[in-house]
């Protein structure tokens, strides 16, 4: 069974959510775990060759002024594709 | 729907808001409805089974006498990260015999064998 | 398929609008269904009927009522948490001899047995957590 993971912070809850996804699993960053795009790129990046989907909502990136357009190592999400994401993994919060 | 199967990921420390109590009140929970649950110490919630806990001195409950009891409730499959155990110091310390060490390999697929998966 | 919602992070940790109410408004106009939004810990706060929300911004307890109202979804208060908070309904007030009840009419308070209930029947179910 393949999960999606969401992360809502950047800090331990994000590196705790890093150590446990496989291969298959997606990965949404929403509210302050946004900032990861910028804070921590590096381990980001590489989850694409990992073939891990990465995906960042969208809501949350505009709120903060951020632009993941440029970024080609993650997704945009809206709330409708985080239920469709939702409805094809089971779920697993991190926070 | 007897396939309902969870996973409790404690990966707070003890007394932090109140959330590996959260954690523990949910998986016992979920035992009394013959729901078959685990538990994975990972992170700072490898603290949890840091022996010698006095919680009564900053008036708590003992999440450590807690964690003693849990299996009455037949919550007996525990798994502990051992590289959280070895980056606190905690490496050599006693573990219940339910409780295996899972490396760094070995995490990432215990999630995928249950249907459901909880962290606090 | 049918999703159900477990809410801890309380109302305040969502500057704006709160995730999970955008995540179940997003639930109920796909194809899929919204059967059950428990609280859980802070969470319960989302129930309360006494929160003064200043005037500008939404009042968390009214959107999900409205919402529970028009697509029948379950709006659930753990009791042993909401009571903790100071959270209670007419029944439990009433039980406790309480002056007055706080939870607002368009949820209930109920057991952990019935989250134990909604992972037994199979629903999706989406947590939202808090920040801390």
């Amino acid at each position: 069974m393949t999960l999606l993971h969401t992360v809502n912070s950047d800090a331990s809850a994000l590196t705790d959510c890093l150590s446990a996804l496989s291969q298959g699993d997606a990965l949404l960053l929403m509210q302050n775990a946004v900032y990861a795009l910028h804070s921590r790129p590096a381990e980001l990046a590489i989850l694409g060759s990992r073939n891990i989907r990465l995906f960042a909502l969208h809501d949350d990136l505009a709120a903060r002024g951020l632009d993941a357009d440029a970024i080609d190592w993650v997704e945009t999400a809206s709330y409708d594709d985080f239920v469709a994401l939702a409805a094809r993994h089971s779920v697993c919060a991190w926070y | 729907m007897s396939e309902t199967s969870v996973l409790v990921i404690l990966r707070s420390p003890p007394y932090h808001a109140g959330r590996s109590k959260s954690g523990l009140d949910l998986a016992m929970a979920f035992a009394a409805f013959d729901i078959p649950v685990a538990l994975l110490f990972m992170g700072d919630g490898v603290w949890q089974l840091s022996p010698g806990q006095a919680a009564s001195e900053i008036g708590a409950k003992s999440v450590e006498k807690t964690l003693a009891s849990l299996p009455l409730y037949d919550i007996e499959q525990w798994y502990v990260d051992a590289a959280a155990l070895a980056a606190r110091g905690l490496d050599g310390i006693a573990l219940p015999e339910h409780a295996s060490r899972v490396d760094d390999e070995t995490l990432p697929t215990l999630l995928g064998r249950f249907s459901q998966v909880l962290v606090f | 398929m049918r999703f159900s919602l477990l809410v801890s992070s309380p109302p305040a940790d969502s500057y704006g609008s709160d995730p999970a109410l955008q995540f179940a408004r997003a639930v109920v106009r796909s194809e899929h269904e919204l059967h059950r939004v428990f609280f859980y810990g802070d969470g319960v706060f989302h129930g309360s009927a006494l929160a003064v929300v200043p005037r500008d911004r939404p009042d968390t307890a009214e959107q999900w009522a409205a919402l529970a109202a028009e697509h029948q979804v379950d709006l659930v208060l753990c009791s042993a948490s909401a009571t903790r908070r100071g959270v209670l309904d007419r029944d439990e007030a009433e039980r406790r001899a309480h002056p007055a009840a706080s939870a607002h009419a368009a949820f209930a308070l109920s057991g952990l047995g019935q989250l134990a209930d909604t992972y037994l029947l199979g629903d999706r179910i989406v947590t939202f957590g808090g920040t801390r």
